[in-house]
């Protein structure tokens, strides 16, 4: 398991509306040592979606706390997530490369970009945090797909929004994002 | 931006029609608010280009590019575009030179690199690759420094690859055929030429410095570690100092990693060409290397022999094998003596000329395994020490790191549980050859529960036999009682069946007949073998290994051999399509016809052969060789199976081919690389020998595979068998045959039940497991004991007759008393036949944690979370004592003789009439307890940990469990090993002695509840939160391992 975690490391404060305390605490803690552990071993040819991640915390802490459904806890575990990856990218700085494995050439640099980069990830915490001031929404949607792996139709019964809704608006904040990310300027 | 709501609001009206209709829509307000419409526009350019973006995130990833700080900003007459590549102590970028007007590629030393040494190096490289021209390397078109806020960057602007792949990604992702591949690497050996002419060896060739563009060209770049030669052909050091290493680990040559770099020339180029050759034909490397250290590296690659490339992808081709593994000689001197040497063979292969590459091959082979093999026999033969042999063939020099002697393996216990580690990590990340490794590392005494259940992950196996080389055909006589094999080397071997009941071979002996062997066929009632070849001839041998002689001696290669029983006849296939009869007793032929068909495989049925022939399959008749019918399989198969009425054909391309009784054939699934031999096992089931090492079990009525057998490191070549219809016999490219018995069970078994489990418990004689389930909270229903029979897997008994969750089973010494306990305080005894409830007893008020009966089974003792310690006599459940334990809730107990040991929320206590507590300080909130011997107990903690207690209360040792509730601890048989279940769902194996960890046996799903030893200390099976009993066995484990 991961390093231990006191009180005050837990990020209370951005647990999503409606999700105590003591459910959160637990839930953060949970995947913050599955997430550690993970890292730790450092298997390069093994990554593991963060989805799987939050099905493993779901199956370990989900009876525990008063979830109202699973997709409420899936909501927490997201943000969750999110926090530990920044987190742990901020510290971490650079990424470290792999011995003896030499890099390809990319085609496009863009798209790979946005992937667990050490620079990037920060910088899509905070352009995530730039659409949320602009369309609450669209980056609650991000957060849900992007960090805990979340289908569309998953997104649409949490935030209570129409399918198509979901869609469309989420069409919207990855492009936003992406201009974003590629011209900070904007 | 502009107007945010209203710019999103636009962009989710248009995101999704059509380009006409969003044009349409956007054309009005473009006049009247232009702003607005051109970030609605920018933002559906985007949407446009960023499908895959945000797709869910992986974590743990290992590379991802850095964006660095130079992009966009000019270096000498270059405009720095994006970042393409990341080299070790280099970045490449794209840029776009100002005059001439082109894209190049742009090589900088990467800020934070600037030591000296390195940025002289860096120079050199710029200054080689200035000197050579050819188009098989990238061009280097200017080398100057740029002055940085850094200080001064070297940097060289080279030729731009558009549209660059690494060699290996572009034979992939184009799926080239492997004649074009070693055509593309044919011009690469060129190149390497080139450099060699001026005087460079690379150093560092590996697929990813040999870039295939959109020209369809291979380039080499990356020069970087490049060497120097001076005019007497040795190298001057340059730059690199002895030991330093450079280069990728995993492409570099022997000598490379000996660090020895006097020895480094053109011919580590050229072991470096033969294993992007092998990669490229093969479609892997031949050595695994997860170790990142350079000496464990370097001991496997010296000591382990690649199989064939193409034994492990496509069709045979023994020409092309020849040169590739001749390129991988260990010694420089066993090489092709250039890369132009080695592209000269290349290019022969290809042409379906000779290659000079096959003799010293071949004699290189005989030589080194003559001495191999002699060492390893006895030991592969003797039960016990099998896998042990095979790991130690397979890695000649064990690992150096642990104590820097290449020794036998040392007794320490430190060590052991270091191998252990070891292979536990290589097992979870697929190597199995390291696995392997380790545990053959384990001396024999010192291996326990954990080593047998890896040895039986990794090898499912009865029996291996070892031969030094790699093995073509394997057939058993009709007695089943005989086994033969002929390998690579030219060998023909031969075993006979142990007696007993239990199947197994030895009295192994060998015949060397200095052929290259590719047929193999039996005479029972003759006791003799025969076996053919490359040099055209039949040796046939006695069943005892005497008797050597040869006879049909004939024009060509023989494909394939086969005995007509009835006729007392050999059957003689050969390469120019004849087909011929043999009389073996006098050495006559009595028959020969030109079929033009290249017959492989024959087997004889009754009055007709059956043999593989391109396309396809066909019959023949025995007596004069006329086709009475043909199949085809386009595939161009290595084996035609016949059972019953249908035909299977098989081959490298993955699928079996089923040919009905109407003609029409159908495909089954794709399995692994694909197939090369085929055995019936009875009307039902066939054996298929895959090449990525396992055998595969496929029911033919469906076409689905019931059983998977895993062991073999490398492709399977040859099956026999079924011996009593139960047992089988494979051989393989790993250079071993190994016996299977299909009716062995699974090592993981899960049983499904209705609801959740909260006790388990083996009957004595490990034959029945008893569980005990219910609800975690209220509702009424499932709540169940259950029987099961452990050999069937199913239930035998099973009685609801609780009212409320069961959460205590326990069995009586004899067997013959079953106790259980459920939530509302009830403690039922009944016949352990049948679970009839003899007597019924309200035992506690608010629950039952743990039912143990006494030593001698008279009695029996409950504990409850009313804190008190209650026992009762077996025979009419009447009461004998009731003591409040004084520590609160009680979660488990154990007799001691004639007083009872329970452990609770607050410590630990002993009763008889009374109570004493155990003043253990480290034994608060206990959950779990078990005895480890007369004087010590076991105990697991709400906190996660366990430890050894003794009777005074002392804590002997004391080990974290990783932070989760203990659930249950359980002691082996032998005593050496504790199982421990946890909150976190997992099974854990720590060492009795110290409490260490071992092993992490499995998981539930969820929170697991109970864990025990089988009394054979085979089996542990687990019971928890997710409904199921899970088994995991350790089939060769015994419970004498410890004593």
């Amino acid at each position: 398991m991961g390093p231990e975690l006191d009180d005050a490391a837990v990020p209370v404060d951005r647990a999503p509306p409606g999700v105590a305390t003591a459910a959160w605490s637990s839930l953060y803690a949970e995947l913050h040592g599955l997430a550690h552990a993970l890292m730790r071993r450092e298997r390069d040819d093994h990554t593991l979606q963060a989805t799987a991640l939050v099905n493993e915390a779901w199956l370990r802490v989900g009876d525990e706390a008063s979830w109202t459904s699973r997709g409420e806890f899936l909501a927490a575990a997201a943000r969750a997530m999110r926090c530990i990856l920044v987190d742990h990218a901020r510290t971490r700085g650079r990424i470290k490369r792999n011995e003896g494995r030499a890099t390809e050439p990319l085609d496009d640099l863009a798209i790979a970009d946005a992937y667990g980069e050490a620079v990037d990830l920060l910088a899509l915490d905070a352009a995530l945090d730039r659409l949320a001031r602009r369309n609450e929404l669209a980056a609650r949607i991000v957060e849900l797909r992007f960090f805990a792996g979340m289908a569309h139709d998953e997104i649409a019964a949490v935030c209570h929004t129409p399918l198509r809704t979901v869609e469309r608006t989420f069409r919207l904040a990855r492009a936003t994002l992406f201009r974003y990310l590629r011209e900070p300027s904007t | 931006m502009s107007g945010g709501d209203d710019v999103d609001g636009l962009f989710l009206e248009l995101v999704e029609l059509s380009p006409d209709e969003r044009e349409a829509a956007l054309a009005a307000r473009r006049a009247e608010q232009p702003a607005l419409v051109a970030e609605v526009e920018a933002l559906l350019d985007a949407d446009a280009v960023a499908e895959g973006f945000l797709e869910p995130v992986d974590v743990g990833l290992a590379d991802a590019p850095v964006r660095t700080w130079l992009e966009g900003r000019t270096v000498g007459q270059y405009r720095i575009e994006r970042v393409i590549g990341l080299g070790g102590m280099s970045t490449v970028y794209l840029a776009w030179q100002r005059a001439p007007r082109r894209q190049v590629a742009l090589k900088l030393l990467r800020a934070g690199f600037d030591a000296d040494a390195l940025r002289r190096r860096f120079v050199q490289e710029a200054e080689i690759l200035g000197q050579l021209r050819h188009p098989g390397i990238a061009e280097v078109y200017e080398a100057a420094t740029y002055d940085s806020e850094l200080g001064p960057l070297p940097y060289f602007a080279m030729e731009l690859i558009p549209g660059a792949r690494s060699i290996t990604a572009w034979a992939e992702q184009d799926r080239i055929d492997r004649d074009e591949r070693v055509r593309m690497m044919v011009a690469v050996c060129r190149a390497v030429q080139h450099a060699h002419d001026h005087g460079v060896v690379h150093r560092d060739l590996k697929p990813s410095n040999i870039l295939v563009g959109d020209d369809g060209r291979a380039k080499l770049i990356d020069f970087g570690v490049a060497r120097l030669l001076d005019a007497s052909g040795r190298g001057a050091t340059v730059g690199t100092r002895v030991g330093e290493l450079v280069g990728t680990l995993q492409y570099m040559s022997p000598e490379q990693l000996d660090g020895d770099n006097r020895r480094v020339d053109a011919r580590t180029d050229v072991y470096a060409l033969g294993l992007v050759l092998y990669e490229l034909v093969a479609g892997r490397l031949p050595y695994a290397v997860p170790e990142a250290t350079a000496a464990l590296v370097a001991a496997r690659v010296r000591a382990f022999d690649p199989p064939a490339p193409t034994a492990l992808r496509g069709p045979r081709a023994r020409a092309l094998d020849a040169v590739v593994l001749t390129a991988l000689a260990k010694d420089p001197a066993a090489r092709h003596a250039t890369a132009a040497a080695l592209a000269d063979e290349l290019e022969r292969a290809l042409r379906g000329e000779g290659v000079q590459s096959i003799r010293s091959q071949r004699a290189r082979n005989l030589r080194r395994l003559a001495s191999r093999s002699q060492r390893l026999l006895p030991a592969a033969l003797a039960t016990g020490g099998l896998v042990a042999a095979a790991a130690a063939w397979r890695l000649r020099v064990r690992d150096d790191s642990d104590h820097g002697s290449a020794s036998a393996p040392s007794p320490s216990a430190g060590e052991y549980l270091h191998h252990i580690a070891r292979a536990e990590r290589a097992v979870a990340s697929g190597d199995l050859a390291q696995a392997k490794q380790a545990l053959g590392a384990c001396a024999p005494a010192q291996r326990r529960w954990e080593w047998h259940r890896m040895l039986a992950q990794l090898d499912g196996s009865a029996q291996v036999m070892a031969l030094g080389s790699a093995v073509r055909r394997i057939a058993l006589d009709r007695t089943h009682t005989r086994l033969f094999a002929i390998t690579e080397d030219g060998r023909v071997h031969g075993w006979r069946r142990r007696s007993g009941d239990e199947v197994g071979f030895d009295a192994q002996w060998r015949v060397d007949t200095g052929d290259d062997l590719g047929a193999l066929a039996i005479d029972t009632a003759g006791a003799r073998v025969f076996a053919g070849g490359d040099q055209r001839v039949v040796h046939a041998v006695g069943f005892d290994g005497d008797g050597e002689r040869t006879m049909a001696q004939g024009a060509s290669t023989i494909f394939g051999l086969a005995y007509a029983d009835a006729r007392a006849e050999l059957v003689v296939t050969r390469q120019d399509g004849s087909l011929e009869r043999w009389d073996p007793e006098r050495g006559t032929r009595s028959f020969a016809v030109d079929t033009g068909l290249r017959l492989g495989a024959p087997v004889v049925q009754g009055e007709t052969v059956l043999a593989v022939a391109s396309p396809g399959a066909v019959r023949l008749a025995l007596d004069d060789g006329h086709v009475l019918r043909s199949w085809s399989d386009p595939q161009g198969p290595e084996v035609a199976l016949s059972v019953g009425d249908a035909l299977y054909t098989a081959g490298w391309q993955r699928h079996v081919l089923a040919h009905e009784r109407d003609g029409d054939a159908r495909r089954w699934p794709e399995q692994g690389d694909g197939i090369v031999d085929l055995v019936a096992i009875d009307d039902v089931r066939i054996a298929a020998a895959g090449r990525d090492g396992r055998v595969t079990i496929w029911d033919r009525g469906d076409a689905s595979i019931v059983r998977t057998l895993v062991g073999h490191d490398f492709a399977v070549e040859a099956l026999a068998g079924p011996i009593d219809a139960r047992w089988l016999v494979s051989g393989s490219a790993d250079g071993t045959l190994r016996l299977w018995d299909l009716e062995a069970p699974d090592i993981d078994r899960v049983w499904p039940v209705d609801d959740k489990i909260h006790a388990l418990a083996f009957t004595p004689d490990g034959r029945g497991l008893v569980v005990g389930a219910g609800p975690h909270w209220g509702r009424d229903e499932n709540d169940a004991v259950m029987v099961f029979d452990t050999l069937r897997g199913d239930i035998v008994a099973r009685s609801d007759d609780h009212r409320a969750t069961v959460d205590a089973v326990a069995i009586s010494p004899d067997g013959r008393t079953i106790a259980t306990a459920a939530r509302d305080g009830e403690i039922a005894l009944r016949d352990a036949d049948g679970l009839a409830a003899r007597v019924r007893i309200a035992a506690h008020v608010d629950g039952v944690t743990a039912v143990v009966f006494s030593p001698h089974g008279d009695r029996l003792a409950s504990v409850a979370p009313d804190g008190v310690v209650a026992t009762w006599r077996v025979d009419d459940g009447s009461a004998i004592s009731r003591t409040d334990a004084g520590i609160g809730p009680l979660t488990d107990a154990r007799w001691d003789d004639a007083h009872v040991v329970a452990v609770g929320k607050r410590g630990m206590v002993r009763c008889d009439a009374a109570c004493t507590a155990t003043s253990a300080p480290d034994a608060s909130e206990v959950t779990a307890l078990a005895r480890l011997d007369d004087d010590t107990w076991v105990i697991g903690t709400q906190t996660g940990s366990i430890a050894a207690i003794d009777r005074d209360g002392r804590t002997r040792w004391q080990a974290s469990a990783f932070g989760r509730t203990v659930t249950d601890v359980a002691v082996a048989p032998g005593g050496d090993r504790i199982a421990v279940a946890s909150l976190d769902a997992k099974i854990r194996l720590h060492d009795s002695a110290t409490g260490e960890l071992v092993l992490t046996v499995g998981a539930h799903d969820t929170r697991a509840t109970t864990v025990a030893f089988s009394p054979d200390g085979r089996t542990i099976a687990s019971g928890g939160f997710d409904r199921r009993v899970r088994l995991w066995h350790a089939p060769t484990a015994s419970a004498d391992d410890a004593r």
